[in-house]
């Protein structure tokens, strides 16, 4: 099926639920027919091109719950219908955790981080354009990848974890937050349970259809931040073609502790390189020990890239990634 | 790495052989019936000006008769190609003259003298020796609709006049006092250039570019309108820095099919990918074929841009041509990195089939 364009909404059952145990009930109740609208940034465009074609949609940004930022015993925790905005302006998370505030506040354009949530920059779909094409590839639930062929148009794809899909994690605050050992707290009627941002996410080899541990009936519903990392030196920067409204090329989500000149543990996290955000624990051992220079930057930057399998269109995010890990560590 | 660029932008910037209906009735007020479209430009207010300039008319006195063929419009230009101030000026400057020489006749045969003893000033026509004598155009007007012939386009127009203007003309026959020209085809090829200096830095690990400051300066002819002049030559601007350094069309050789739809993947230029500020200028010399002296900028102005971006960038490269547009982040990093040769660069722009 090829994507075709229509002028009008398609006949969705729309529920806004105001309070957090009618919203999982309804989760429970329609399963995979029930699509989580936050923002609806990455809503409205499947339901445009008719790419998804959801029964009922469930909005969830009426939930004052699962809004806002407060702070916990041991850190932050943030709603996940939280604006994106509303992040990167927060006093609280900008002096204690200027990684995630720098993240969220280049994302997209500002009209984006107006109404985009925090949670629906974490769960949105890859960007392959196959995919959002409506073609049938394997993550459509088909049986090829048009991105992964002799003539795929492949220059936004992924250099690692490649399993028959070669899409990556388009978002801009998931490697902030794995860089930040964040936890995420998934909700449904059955209860709640905790999982470390790192092992939120998933590739193809685990779940070709699904980008994130979130099975049905459940729902993002916040993120909590330990003050593990508070107040660290941090790196953030994202290289898109274009400098608003687009997607990274890779980004780099970078925190170190430092006494006096040397590093004394790091997190350097890497996206849009890997359907996951590609944490590069080899390099944070590296450096480990050694000061924030140039000598340590170049020591380390092939290894930041080790294993990477290029595709026909992408060898430019290699030297990109490096760049990104060198500056990151250069500081 | 710091890279400067010097780039020119031609573009043929003006046509002929439309035609122009203007009409007046007792009221006096100036209905100039234009077929120009608007793109943003407001190119159907600024030819009708050159009607107005013509009859001395002030522009509230005036009535622009726009948008919907049904409402008897003349054949104009279609907004296209640079060519909208110099083709449809020649229109309406023409048919304002035939209604001028007609406003004369009427008053040296009501008022005595030959039309050639007449002039107009404060929407009358008067006799030169005696600006006594004379009648307001709203009476001249009223006398034409008495009159009826030629002065109402009910009979002697130009027999050159387009099928659709023929149409227009019939319909609007006796109901008002009419101007009516057809532009004859000029000689040559009336040129649009402008001129674009720039200075970027190139980052050579992101592979980035940022424009740190950019002046385009565009010879058109008379400038009927300055911040429309500016408007075009900044307007041109982000048009050039799209092509030479974001915009690319793709299409995906294996199911034949367009792969940068919607403007995110177009990548149109948004405002941090175009400079602060675009300084412009102008000459502001009249173009001899042309009754205001004006000519087209639209065109050029994305020309320049896209050149002086394109040599800007090869300049920070120690010279490096890449040979296609756009420059893009991934083709600067494999330059950068020696992968150019592994590495293929995407065909945009075209279908490779």
């Amino acid at each position: 099926m090829v994507a075709t364009s229509h002028d009008v909404m398609p006949d969705i059952e729309l529920y806004q639920p105001a309070d957090e145990a009618t919203a999982l009930d309804l989760a429970s109740r329609l399963g995979n027919e029930g699509w989580l609208l936050g923002g609806g940034q990455d809503t409205y465009g499947w339901l445009k091109d008719r790419n998804k074609n959801p029964s009922a949609m469930i909005e969830l940004t009426q939930i004052d719950a699962w809004k806002g930022i407060t702070e916990t015993v041991d850190g932050i925790e943030i709603g996940a219908v939280t604006t994106l905005t509303d992040i990167a302006r927060d006093p609280l998370i900008q002096s204690r955790f200027g990684l995630l505030a720098e993240a969220a506040g280049i994302v997209a354009s500002p009209q984006i981080r107006n109404v985009g949530t925090l949670g629906g920059n974490l769960i949105q779909d890859t960007r392959c354009w196959y995919y959002r094409r409506g073609l049938d590839c394997y993550r459509a639930g088909g049986n090829i990848c048009y991105a992964d062929s002799p003539e795929g148009l492949n220059r936004e794809h992924a250099l690692f974890g490649a399993s028959r899909c070669v899409a990556v994690t388009p978002s801009d605050t998931a490697p902030a937050l794995v860089a930040l050992d964040a936890t995420m707290v998934i909700s449904s009627t059955s209860g709640q349970r905790e999982i470390p941002a790192q092992d939120f996410f998933v590739g193809p080899d685990r779940d070709i259809l699904n980008m994130t541990v979130l099975n049905e009936g459940e729902i993002l519903t916040a993120v909590r931040i330990p003050n593990t990392w508070a107040n660290a030196e941090f790196y953030f920067e994202k290289v898109a073609d274009r400098n608003v409204w687009d997607f990274a090329l890779v980004n780099v989500a970078a925190a170190f502790r430092t006494s006096g000149e040397n590093i004394e543990d790091a997190r350097i996290v890497c996206g849009a390189v890997e359907c996951v955000p590609r944490r590069l624990q080899d390099v944070e051992a590296a450096i480990r020990g050694r000061s924030r220079s140039d000598s340590t930057a170049n020591a380390v930057a092939d290894m930041a890239t080790a294993g990477a399998r290029p595709l026909n269109y992408n060898n430019f995010k290699v030297p990109l990634m490096q760049n990104l890990v060198k500056r990151a560590i250069r500081g | 790495m710091v890279g400067l660029g010097i780039g020119q932008g031609y573009h043929n910037a003006g046509r002929s052989g439309m035609d122009g209906i203007v009409m007046m009735g007792p009221d006096g007020r100036l209905k100039v019936h234009n077929g120009v479209g608007n793109l943003g430009t407001y190119s159907y207010a600024a030819v009708s000006r050159a009607a107005a300039e013509v009859l001395k008319m002030p522009w509230d006195r005036v009535d622009i008769i726009t948008g919907r063929t049904d409402l008897h419009l003349p054949i104009t230009s279609p907004q296209d190609g640079s060519n909208s101030i110099f083709t449809n000026t020649r229109t309406f400057y023409g048919a304002a003259q035939d209604m001028l020489t007609k406003m004369k006749e009427i008053a040296a045969n009501d008022l005595g003298g030959a039309p050639e003893d007449y002039d107009i000033s404060n929407e009358r026509v008067h006799q030169i020796a005696d600006d006594s004598a004379g009648m307001t155009f709203g009476e001249v007007a009223a006398r034409g609709l008495e009159l009826g012939g030629k002065y109402t386009g009910e009979a002697e127009l130009p027999e050159e006049l387009a099928e659709w203007t023929q149409i227009a003309a019939d319909r609007l026959a006796g109901t008002g006092f009419m101007g009516i020209f057809h532009d004859p085809r000029h000689e040559g090829n009336p040129p649009g250039f402008t001129v674009t200096c720039c200075e970027i830095e190139l980052d050579k690990e992101t592979g980035k570019i940022e424009i740190h400051d950019m002046i385009s300066i565009g010879e058109a002819g008379t400038i009927m309108h300055p911040k429309g002049m500016d408007n075009q030559l900044v307007g041109g601007a982000v048009w050039g820095i799209g092509l030479s350094a974001l915009e690319r069309h793709l299409y995906d050789p294996q199911n034949g099919i367009p792969a940068s739809t919607g403007y995110w993947q177009s990548k149109v230029p948004t405002y941090l990918d175009c400079p602060l500020k675009i300084d412009t200028g102008w000459v502001d010399l009249p173009d001899p074929e042309n009754p205001v002296g004006a000519r087209g900028i639209g065109e050029p102005s994305q020309g320049s841009v896209s050149a002086a971006l394109t040599a800007a960038i090869t300049d920070a490269l120690d010279g490096h041509i890449f040979g296609a547009s756009p420059i893009t982040t991934d083709m600067i990093l494999n330059h950068i990195a020696g992968t150019s040769e592994e590495s293929v660069p995407l065909a945009q722009n075209n279908y490779r089939g």
